[in-house]
């Protein structure tokens, strides 16, 4: 005999046919809904941690992908003060990645009527190389330019923060990215990260901006669901040097354990920020962790002399002469 | 559930598109049920239905096209 279809799930508010059900909360919401209750969300997340105010000037880091523009788009839907930031990375694998990328943010502003302030940041303009280039031309990922990608986006968004006056710098992670880092780490033991993850970094440094994910207590798919229903076009092919990489395993771990055990992920990560604030995990650890100043950038470095960035740039732009094609305009970091 | 790259699905199948594979599933089971027949997790997968996102449990029409999105990223 052939199954009855199931009645469509309805949105716990209004009865109208539902787009998301997010198990870990029970919760079933429509497409209008569901945009209020990821406003409200964020908003809660906010104001619990102190991230920031309507007084602020908020520096989205923007990449072209769902979460850094949903961040964006929800930000100024509250009504704070944010400015986006786009790191040119010079990545093409083959389907100009970073071109495209770009290509989302300008349709993203043009969208909201082009008055949006988007800082953009060319790193072979800037610094001489690409970032593959670059990581060709440094002891620094040879193979894979990951490392060498992320130092250079930390120190960018610290300086573009610093140069024009930002009181925070807002990054898309999601509870996945969140989850994924915390259990690498925890897997290694890793203790100088385990102290410092978390939803808000107070500036470790004058002049530095501090760093917050408003959106660490929504999954990945919530974010992807988001970009949906806001109508939100984003570069949706994954950045070709990601193949393979530790963090997408261990979210396909976790989503595993996340099927059998909905809001396993929310309260592996909730419960570790719990044990660090009330009960002192690592407190010991957080004590003795020194830094220092940067004497070519000013930025913080966790040993004295010279800070990763700028050593491993130096070196790059030593060797940048012996590129097949040099871009031109390089800069001292 | 049938690959369906080289040959056109029949007229009263659901097409699931996935990246860029095209799928067949028959009518009449669920949307969670055409994710894990496409060998996907539910778990990390989006799925619309005439640009529209649609649960897990709704139930797939004959001649239905049901788009899925992957939700990891990462590097």
């Amino acid at each position: 005999m052939p199954k009855r279809p199931r009645r469509p799930l309805r949105c716990r508010h209004c009865d109208q046919k539902a787009v998301i059900n997010m198990r870990q909360h029970k919760l079933a919401l429509c497409g209008p809904h569901f945009v209020e209750w990821v406003h409200k969300q964020t908003e809660r997340s906010i104001k619990k941690w102190r991230m920031f105010t309507r007084d602020e000037r908020v520096l989205v880091a923007v990449s072209g992908g769902k979460d850094s523009l949903a961040l964006w788009d929800i930000l100024l839907e509250l009504g704070y003060q944010a400015d986006g930031l786009y790191i040119g990375l010079g990545i093409d694998g083959g389907v100009h990645y970073s071109d495209q990328s770009h290509e989302y943010i300008r349709q993203f502003i043009a969208q909201r009527g082009g008055d949006l302030t988007l800082h953009v940041v060319d790193v072979a303009e800037v610094y001489g190389a690409s970032i593959p280039q670059a990581a060709q031309l440094s002891r620094r990922g040879r193979a894979k330019p990951c490392s060498l990608c992320g130092l250079t986006k930390r120190h960018i968004m610290n300086r573009i923060a610093r140069e024009h006056g930002y009181h925070v710098l807002a990054t898309g992670h999601n509870l996945d990215d969140e989850v994924a880092v915390l259990f690498g780490n925890t897997l290694q033991w890793a203790v100088g990260y385990l102290t410092r993850q978390g939803p808000l970094l107070p500036p470790s440094h004058p002049g530095l901006a501090r760093k917050v994910k408003p959106l660490f207590r929504f999954y990945e798919r919530e974010m992807a669901a988001y970009a949906i229903v806001r109508g939100i076009e984003y570069v949706y092919d994954e950045c070709p040097f990601a193949e393979g990489a530790t963090s997408i395993r261990h979210k396909e771990l976790l989503n595993q354990l996340e099927a059998q055990s909905p809001g396993a992920k929310l309260h592996f990560y909730l419960n570790f920020l719990r044990a660090r604030e009330e009960h002192g995990l690592f407190q010991t650890v957080q004590e003795q962790i020194e830094l220092h100043t940067c004497p070519t950038c000013g930025q913080p470095t966790t040993n004295e002399g010279q800070c990763a960035f700028c050593r491993t740039w130096e070196r790059v732009q030593e060797r940048v002469g012996a590129l097949p094609h040099t871009p031109q305009g390089a800069n001292a970091p | 559930m049938t690959d369906n790259n080289t040959s056109p699905p029949p007229d009263n199948a659901v097409t699931v598109i996935y990246r860029k594979q095209t799928f067949t599933v028959r009518p009449g089971i669920t949307v969670e049920e055409a994710i894990r027949a496409c060998g996907l997790d539910p778990v990390a997968i989006l799925a619309t239905r005439d640009g529209k996102l649609v649960t897990e449990e709704v139930t797939l029409r004959p001649g239905d096209t049901l788009k899925l999105l992957a939700t990891i990223s990462g590097g």
